[in-house]
């Protein structure tokens, strides 16, 4: 099955190149050059000037100039776009008007509504007409925070969600509004990743912040777009590409023993092809965090007496990490109508060496993908990709000397899309497969399975009126275990004025259970007497989720508010095998629900300062016998203050990023009837920025991480990974092609 | 009075030289590596001769969750050699002696053996926490031993820090001196508690048994 999926996408691949090929007219073509400016005039060096409805585009050199290859057979619609500015759209008729050299002048967007977005329906579209409301995480936002992690960045940005430390295997998981970290579908461009860092999570750190563009969000169940997985929510991570003629970056965080980061880049754009390469190394050392005091549980007896005891003083040591990533993308367009993406990436983390331990952790990873897009006209298009992801992790063990692969996990995607738009209508439907292999320690004999899902979707985008917009989804997922699973989402958005969106969906999720679950035979601790079985008989979870929202924007002011309710059925779980012994199985035991509102309010003020603040409530419905029972902290803020000016050539700015999250007594209940509590106190970080651009592309950036030198405690180190108190650090980033004028 | 220095000089040899039928002290070197990782067995040792046994932890295994105690798997005479030290898991017990803990790091470097400050072995009690058996950890019913004596000088070689699952092992790397009932002495030094592929409970100790 798997070998005539291959073939057919092979085949796919070839008759697009082979017929569509031909119908090239390269000998019609002529140079147009042209210039973009901003509103002051000055020359916009990455501005995107993009022919309408092909594959041709061009970006502008450090004198803001572009020079593109237009047909001149016809009218053609040039766009005009750059991030913060609001984008231009202008005729060009080679035929009347052959000798056309457009200025063009952006204007600075009140608003991030024009920015384009694409993980909502999988299809490009600007984030006012974005079916789900969608969270963008800019370029301008990251540099705002300059953070040396995705999960510093997920935490200032993102209300409620918790980085938790994950104590056996020593690594971050995340918690985003009560769910765990297998509801979070991460994606890198629109692909899912594969591996695991700690249990169910991904690794992390295979994302690198230099790699990143923006981060695009949504909360709530994606399953009919992405499949598997999007329960809780969709991160999708999208990196940077080459965006003018010329493109070299050399950038340096440093923070001493708190992180150290060094990348270099370098690529073109050209009209047809586009490149870029880069390299980054980074590391952390590690650190501890001691408590001078232990943590205080009170416990209640059933008569009344109530006994406060102090655990010993803990100790959390966060292990650092040397780690090496490459990424290489080539792009090119054969003619107007047919273009074709590559890809590959290289990921390589040499963990620190815990305590006396005889051996080192090598996590590894590489992708390679491919996509091929062709235009059928103005307002159809078709792509087929793919992908494929390994991950592994090494031990070395260096004292015996040999190395050891326990994990090793391979995804394989492929994936063949169509979009149209007929009148009122934007259809769309895909095809895909997906093969994925696992090689664990936990499978008897450290053994391997496999497993292969094959999905059809479908989705039709009806703007039934000007102001009324109604979209539905259905997809399919044949799995060879469970077999079909079918997942249906709906949502509307309305307008009633122009300054406010509503929007109300309905959709559902699932999660299919991981090999992990299905094949695992692991004899816990080693010593025969606790075994944890997969279970092959097991069904995906699913979600429904409810979610109403209402969105005002006017200029620069922008205010939305978003409530919804999700219920989780057949959440897997381990539960005792009921033979007597100990040993445990997985099982879809368990339901579970939250309900939440998230409130975020933007405003931008003329005089360059911006002001963002986001709340988040949620409830996990943890209470027993009227305690809460939850290790979810349900209130949470997080805030950016940036205030932006140019002094002559010479560009400032100051950010002030923050976050809160409240106080939290969790109960437990004991067997003797008595019931305990342990109080979480609420927790505030605050991280500063400074940063100067100076002219020759350099930019130079000093922060102060954590200002208030909030000093987590170690024994709270299973709500949230123990940060370090004040630190410094610094950063120096040097534009190659606005250094040497390209 | 030059004549009463030389008789006294003599005296003394004489006293010294009284020794002279008397063997020189017996030195034995040696490393061990003791397979510990079975929380039911002690392993004891005679420093002397190598020789080794594994027998089952003799006492009444206490259970703590449902408070009950098991029959016991063994007795002491079940030991049939002689030993001096015995492992359990990190925890070590001697034969009647008293251990002490030097400043040194070396088996080389202690040239001068206290003469002071050995402790002796304590009484082994359910609250000791020598776990014995694990198989009901789950269902939170661990055996532990409820009588035995234990070292808790020889006890400190190794300290365990961090949450289950991912335990930061410290070896201390000092030398202890241990004191038998027959006044022979071993100096020991604990160098490593797991083996090469990291399975702790395989502890390695190097020693200087002096008789």
């Amino acid at each position: 099955m798997k070998r005539t999926w291959t073939i057919i996408f092979l085949l796919l691949t070839v008759t697009m190149v082979t017929v569509f090929a031909e119908n090239d007219h390269d000998a019609d073509r002529r140079t147009v050059k042209g210039i973009v400016v901003d509103e002051n005039g000055e020359p916009l060096p990455g501005a995107s000037v993009l022919a309408v409805g092909t594959t041709i585009g061009a970006g502008t050199n450090a004198k803001g100039e572009f020079s593109i290859q237009l047909r001149d057979d016809k009218e053609q619609v040039l766009r005009i776009s750059f991030t913060g500015y609001q984008p231009v759209e202008m005729s060009v008729n080679l035929k009347t008007k052959p000798d056309l050299s457009p200025r063009i002048q952006l204007q600075p967007a009140p608003n991030e509504l024009n920015e384009i977005v694409v993980t909502g329906a999988r299809i490009e579209r600007p984030l006012k007409d974005a079916p789900v409301l969608t969270r963008i995480i800019s370029q301008k936002d990251i540099q705002a925070l300059n953070p040396m992690s995705i999960e510093t960045l997920l935490q200032y940005e993102l209300p409620g969600l918790q980085i938790v430390y994950n104590s056996m295997s020593q690594l971050p998981e995340i918690k985003y509004q009560g769910m765990e970290g297998e509801y979070l579908l991460f994606l890198i461009d629109g692909e899912r990743v594969s591996g695991e860092g700690a249990d169910h999570n991904v690794d992390f750190t295979r994302f690198n912040m230099d790699d990143i563009e923006r981060v695009e969000v949504i909360r709530g169940s994606q399953s009919a777009v992405y499949g598997s997985n999007a329960l809780g929510g969709v991160i999708n991570i999208i990196t940077k590409n080459a965006a003018r003629p010329f493109t070299g970056n050399a950038s340096i965080r440093y923070a001493g023993t708190n992180g150290q980061r060094y990348t270099v880049s370098a690529g073109t754009k050209q009209n047809k092809f586009s490149s870029l390469s880069s390299v980054t190394y980074r590391t952390r050392d590690a650190y501890t965090i001691g408590d001078s005091e232990g943590k205080a549980t009170t416990t209640v007896d059933p008569d009344g007496t109530t006994i406060e005891e102090k655990a010993n003083a803990s100790t959390t040591t966060v292990y650092g990490y040397e780690i090496w990533d490459a990424s290489q993308k080539f792009g090119y367009a054969f003619t107007d109508k047919l273009s074709a993406d590559l890809k590959g990436t290289f990921y390589h983390n040499k963990r620190d060496i815990r305590g006396s331990n005889k051996y080192q952790d090598f996590f590894i990873d590489y992708t390679v993908s491919g996509k091929m897009k062709y235009l059928i006209d103005e307002n159809q298009q078709l792509s087929v990709s793919y992908i494929h992801d390994t991950y592994k992790k090494d031990k070395d063990y260096f004292v015996a000397g040999f190395t050891r692969t326990d994990y090793r996990n391979r995804t394989q995607t492929a994936r063949a899309d169509y979009a149209g738009t007929f009148g009122s209508h934007t259809l769309s439907g895909g095809i895909e497969g997906n093969f994925e292999y696992l090689k664990h320690y936990m499978i008897k004999d450290s053994a391997d399975a496999s497993v292969e899902t094959y999905s059809a979707y479908l989705q039709e985008d009806w703007k039934i009126t000007p102001r009324l917009n109604v979209i539905a989804s259905l997809r399919g997922d044949y799995h060879h275990v469970y077999h079909l699973h079918v997942t249906p989402k709906i949502s509307a958005m309305y307008r009633p004025w122009e300054t406010v969106t509503l929007r109300a969906g309905y959709s559902q999720g699932f999660r299919s259970p991981s090999l992990k679950e299905l094949y695992q035979e692991y004899d816990m601790g080693g010593l025969g007497i606790l075994m944890l079985y997969g279970n092959p008989d097991l069904k995906p979870e699913t979600s429904n989720q409810y979610t109403l929202s209402a969105e005002f924007t006017k200029n620069g002011l922008n205010f939305s508010v978003s409530g919804y309710h999700n219920r989780f059925k057949n959440k897997i779980a381990y539960a005792s095998l009921g033979d007597g012994s100990q040993d445990m199985q997985y099982v879809n035991a368990e339901n579970a629900k939250t309900t939440g509102v998230e409130a975020i309010l933007q405003m931008r003020m003329d005089f360059g300062l911006t002001v963002t603040g986001s709340y988040a409530y949620v409830d996990d419905y943890q209470e027993v016998n009227g305690r809460n029972t939850s290790d979810v902290r349900p209130h949470s803020i997080t805030f950016n203050a940036l205030y932006a000016r140019k002094f002559g050539k010479i560009g400032t700015h100051f950010s002030l990023n923050g976050q809160w999250t409240s106080k939290l007594d969790t109960y437990s209940f004991l067997t003797s009837g008595a019931y305990q509590w342990v109080t979480y106190d609420a927790r505030t970080m605050c991280t500063l920025n400074v940063g100067m651009t100076l002219p020759r592309g350099i930019t130079l950036n000093c922060g102060v991480d954590n200002l208030f030198n909030f000093k987590d405690k170690a024994s709270d180190s299973s709500l949230q990974l123990p940060q370090k108190g004040i630190s410094l650090f610094g950063t120096l980033n040097i534009n190659l092609a606005d250094l040497i004028g390209l | 009075m030059k004549k009463y220095l030389v008789m006294a000089v003599i005296a003394l040899c004489a006293v010294a030289c009284g020794d002279d039928d008397e063997p020189t002290p017996k030195i034995t070197e040696d490393e061990k590596t003791i397979d510990a990782t079975s929380y039911s067995d002690w392993t004891y040792i005679n420093l002397e001769t190598g020789a080794t046994q594994v027998v089952k932890d003799y006492s009444k295994w206490y259970y703590a969750g449902d408070k009950t105690y098991a029959e016991a798997q063994a007795k002491e005479s079940d030991i049939t050699i002689d030993w001096h030290i015995a492992i359990h898991r990190f925890n070590v017990k001697t034969n009647k002696g008293g251990a002490v803990e030097t400043s040194a790091t070396a088996l080389s470097d202690l040239t001068t053996i206290p003469s002071s400050g050995y402790t002796t072995d304590v009484e082994i009690t359910t609250d000791s926490k020598v776990i014995t058996d694990l198989s009901k950890m789950m269902s939170g019913n661990v055996g532990y031993a409820s009588s035995g004596t234990l070292n808790e000088v020889l006890g400190n070689w190794v300290t365990r820090s961090g949450s289950m699952g991912a335990f930061v092992y410290t070896l201390s790397g000092k030398v202890y001196v241990v004191k038998f009932a027959d006044g022979s002495y071993a100096k020991l030094k604990f160098t490593d508690h797991s083996n090469a592929e990291g399975t702790t409970g395989h502890v390695t100790f190097a020693y200087e048994y002096v008789k």
